[in-house]
């Protein structure tokens, strides 16, 4: 047998990721950073290694996939407080953000991580300075800078191009420097000047950038939040639609039944951003409770809340239709830290969806989603021994993934709160 | 100023200023600042609510953290020639810079020096640790190394000649957040440059020393040559790395009236051991599992010569009572971060005593970079940067291997799993 590191996991409740509803009394075997068997501990003997860690799981807690967050920015601090402007024009502060962020992130439980727009090559230093062994950070997926028509959504940190024949050469560009998939701006959003009811892309120019990603076996994703942007994303083919509001050129929300029912039926995956939107209307409620708003705080709360209970409404109502929803932060923007995918899960609960559901949207679904699913995202044999252990059940209370006992990185055990590990020698 | 207070009771307290320690002695800590140092029962004690003692059990030592006064930090220290290594972007080198940081850190050294980074990537460092984005040591920073035009460390980026562009480039140094000016006075492991050879002329780095001076800085010179170590003199340098004694020939040749020289201005010297000494022991390590070839054997024994020519020639300065500060020059060629405690064992190899090499690693070392005044010592003023040591390391200067507690600012530093 060879002579790598083995670690054996004993635990009395997992959640593999397959299947939604918790198993009993497993044994995980994991060597050289993978598992090689799951099963009952009566049919899987200890590997015959000199130094086999064993891991018991207590009954309370319970073993599941390292979780998946489809959508960050790491070089954002989701503080709500700007860094000093020479800090922000130093993209070495924004290089030192993004690994603290990542680092967050994999200690409260999110082994995998995507980027989804990060400005210059910073995305790529990240993902090159984890090979190099500098940094330790969740699996990385990133889009690098996003494509952008001029002056759109995110133009300080992204790709500007326009017309098919532009945004062809800008997601080569975007291959070029390393991107792991096509990340466009299909409306406006929160970047001055821009307007989340507004396409910004027309269809043809959308699908120049999905047939490059899908041409180059990558995916394409679009940052959407109009319906008629959810139209022409449709048209084009996109891959994965984050936010998925349904926005109406007048810039009310209105939920459109036939667009929702269009996306249900198409491949396409939605990440629907809850508490990126709920964290701001929370800080005002808090600052509502504490002191006196000003007129115009008082009016954002007002907006806000009827904004986020109509967001919540037509996220539920997606998930009654079966659009395939997959869990993801856009921690860094706004106030959204790291180290919290917890809340957008129990925002996801909030909205209907069972917690079986919302574990699998971070988890399998959001792997599937990624095309990353036969690495991670579930516990079988062949995947990446990228696992968590949390006090409580998370399937009864998806909040239970708070309570963070160990935290397993490709068989390195970076967390251990729980004090689990036993030596055996065998031999 | 905080109202937290700590108070560390220990057998025995080193307090980094002086080699005889305090026991038992008690530490009174403020904040993140010392307020009092003593003996335990003569010793004024904060009382109420707010006040954690700390009990250290027997056995063990109190320390000031470690201070390196020579390192390195965009560099990996494990071979890759700079060559190579150079061509990474700012990038990754801060990236290294931030692992390194937090290596030395880990290993006890509370104060790292960076005597030689690329453009402005240990200022981003410490940025990056002031806004929180990492928990770093301290750091007293050159930014840049001056050097002449194709001088030692020229990729640096602090490339000047003359007079006044050196002191210009000094003052720019400055603007940009330097603590010290380092000055490359001769060659050294660069291609193209020579250890034996002095680059600059007197002139040349007397304006560089003036303008770290006229500051309020120290100025550092990496200085190999003989006549490198007079010119310095002349200059009015405070520190210098290396002090080789390499004649115009390339020999190693210990020169009594220019230590004499050393001795007399207070110059400290940072003799920078093991990054030399490194490579016999890789050799040696290698010849006791294999047969060397003939070139290696032949490396192994000029190196082993060389290395005990220098080695020799410290405890020289030594005996001459020139004073040693530690420095590790980690980073560079095979020496890797995390490790100042073997540079402080070749110390006392060549003669300190163990509780000198703590003094050349803490309060000394503080003051030869002009930060003494707020580390390097356990005394009422100071940070309470301080280790908790397994041992005695004024008796046996590898206890400083077995480190129980780091003290940063009167903050635990977390160590992880």
């Amino acid at each position: 047998m060879p002579g790598g590191v083995w670690t054996v996991i004993d635990a009395d409740r997992i959640v593999d990721g397959i299947s939604p509803n918790a198993r009993t009394t497993l044994r995980i075997v994991i060597e050289a950073g993978i598992i090689r068997s799951i099963g009952s501990p009566a049919g899987i003997e200890l590997p015959a290694a000199p130094d086999v860690r064993l891991l018991q799981i207590p009954a309370t807690s319970t073993l599941l996939p390292g979780l998946i967050d489809t959508h960050t920015h790491l070089t954002m601090n989701g503080s709500g407080i700007p860094r000093p402007p020479a800090a922000e024009a130093n993209d070495g502060i924004l290089l030192m953000q993004a690994v603290a962020s990542g680092r967050k992130h994999l200690l409260s439980g999110v082994t995998t991580v995507v980027d989804a727009g990060a400005r210059g090559s910073l995305a790529f230093n990240l993902v090159e300075a984890v090979r190099l062994g500098l940094v330790q950070a969740p699996q990385l997926i990133v889009a690098g800078r996003p494509i952008t028509r001029t002056g759109g959504h995110a133009w300080h940190m992204g790709e500007e191009a326009d017309g098919p024949e532009g945004i062809r050469r800008a997601a080569r560009q975007m291959l070029k420097d390393g991107a792991d998939f096509i990340k466009i701006m299909a409306t406006g959003g929160g970047t001055p000047g821009t307007y989340p009811h507004r396409p910004s892309y027309r269809t043809e120019e959308l699908r120049a950038a999905v047939e490059e990603a899908h041409e180059n076996g990558k995916l394409a994703v679009a940052h959407c939040s109009a319906t008629e942007g959810h139209r022409r994303c449709l048209e084009a083919g996109i891959d994965i639609l984050y936010h998925g509001h349904f926005y109406e050129p007048d810039a009310s929300l209105r939920f459109d039944e036939e667009v929702a029912r269009r996306l249900a039926d198409s491949p396409t995956y939605v990440n629907p951003t809850l508490w990126v939107n709920g964290g701001r209307l929370h800080a005002l409620q808090v600052k509502a409770a504490t002191e006196k708003l000003s007129d115009d705080e008082a009016w954002m709360l007002k907006q806000r809340t009827a904004r986020y209970a109509g967001q919540r409404e037509n996220v539920g109502r997606l998930a009654q239709m079966g659009v395939k929803l997959i869990a993801g932060t856009d921690a860094g923007f706004a106030l959204y830290p790291f180290g919290d995918i917890v809340t957008e899960l129990e925002e996801m609960v909030v909205c209907g969806m069972p917690a079986t559901d919302a574990l699998l949207a971070a988890t399998r679904i959001a792997a599937e989603a990624l095309r990353i699913n036969n690495q991670v995202g579930s516990l079988a044999p062949g995947m990446n021994a990228d696992l968590i252990v949390v006090d409580g059940d998370p399937t009864r209370d998806v909040g239970a993934l708070r309570n963070v006992q160990a935290v397993v990185l490709g068989g390195e055990i970076v967390r251990n709160d729980g004090g689990f590990i036993a030596t055996v020698n065998n031999v | 100023m905080s109202s937290r207070w700590t108070v560390i009771t220990a057998d025995r307290l080193v307090i980094g200023t002086e080699t005889e320690p305090i026991e038992p002695g008690v530490i009174v800590i403020q904040g993140d600042e010392i307020q009092a140092v003593g003996k335990q029962g003569e010793t004024e004690l904060p009382a109420g609510p707010s006040v954690e003692t700390i009990e250290i059990g027997p056995g063990k030592t109190v320390q000031p953290g470690l201070v390196d006064v020579h390192t390195h930090l965009v560099m990996p220290g494990d071979g890759t020639p700079y060559q190579t290594f150079m061509q990474h972007d700012d990038a990754i080198l801060l990236l290294q810079a931030a692992k390194n940081a937090r290596t030395h850190l880990l290993s006890g050294v509370t104060t790292v020096t960076d005597t030689g980074a690329r453009g402005g990537v240990t200022f981003t460092l410490r940025e990056a640790i002031k806004l929180g984005l990492i928990e770093g040591p301290r750091l007293v920073l050159c930014g840049r190394p001056i050097t002449r035009t194709g001088g030692h460390c020229w990729f640096l980026g602090a490339e000047a000649d003359g007079s006044d562009e050196i002191s210009r480039t000094a003052r720019e140094l400055l603007k940009e957040g330097a603590d010290i000016i380092k000055v490359m006075a001769t060659g050294g492991g660069t291609a193209g440059t020579y250890p034996y050879r002095p680059s600059l002329r007197t002139d040349e780095l007397a304006a560089a020393a003036d303008e770290a001076h006229a500051n309020g800085k120290k100025a550092i010179a990496h200085v190999s040559a003989t006549e490198g170590i007079r010119r310095v003199l002349d200059a009015r340098f405070d520190v210098i790395f290396h002090s080789h004694f390499y004649e115009a020939d390339g020999k190693l040749s210990f020169q009594e009236d220019v230590a004499r020289r050393v001795a007399d201005a207070g110059v400290q010297v940072n003799p920078t051991l093991y990054v030399n000494g490194v490579y016999v022991d890789l050799l040696q390590q290698k010849a006791a599992h294999e047969v060397l070839d003939a070139q290696e054997q032949a490396i192994l024994e000029a190196r082993t010569k060389r290395y005990g020519g220098q080695l020799e020639n410290v405890g020289k300065l030594v005996e001459r009572g020139v004073k040693l500060v530690a420095g590790s020059d980690a980073g560079w060629g095979r020496y890797p971060f995390g490790d100042l405690v073997t540079e402080l064992q070749e110390m006392v190899r060549i003669g300190m005593p163990a509780a000198e090499a703590v003094v050349a690693a803490t309060g000394r070392a503080a003051d030869a970079l002009g930060v003494g005044h707020l580390v390097g010592s356990l005394s009422p003023g100071k940070k309470a940067d301080l280790l908790v040591v397994d041992g005695d390391p004024t008796k046996d200067i590898a206890a400083l291997r077995r480190i129980d507690r780091i003290m940063l600012g009167g903050q635990t530093v977390e160590r992880g799993c």
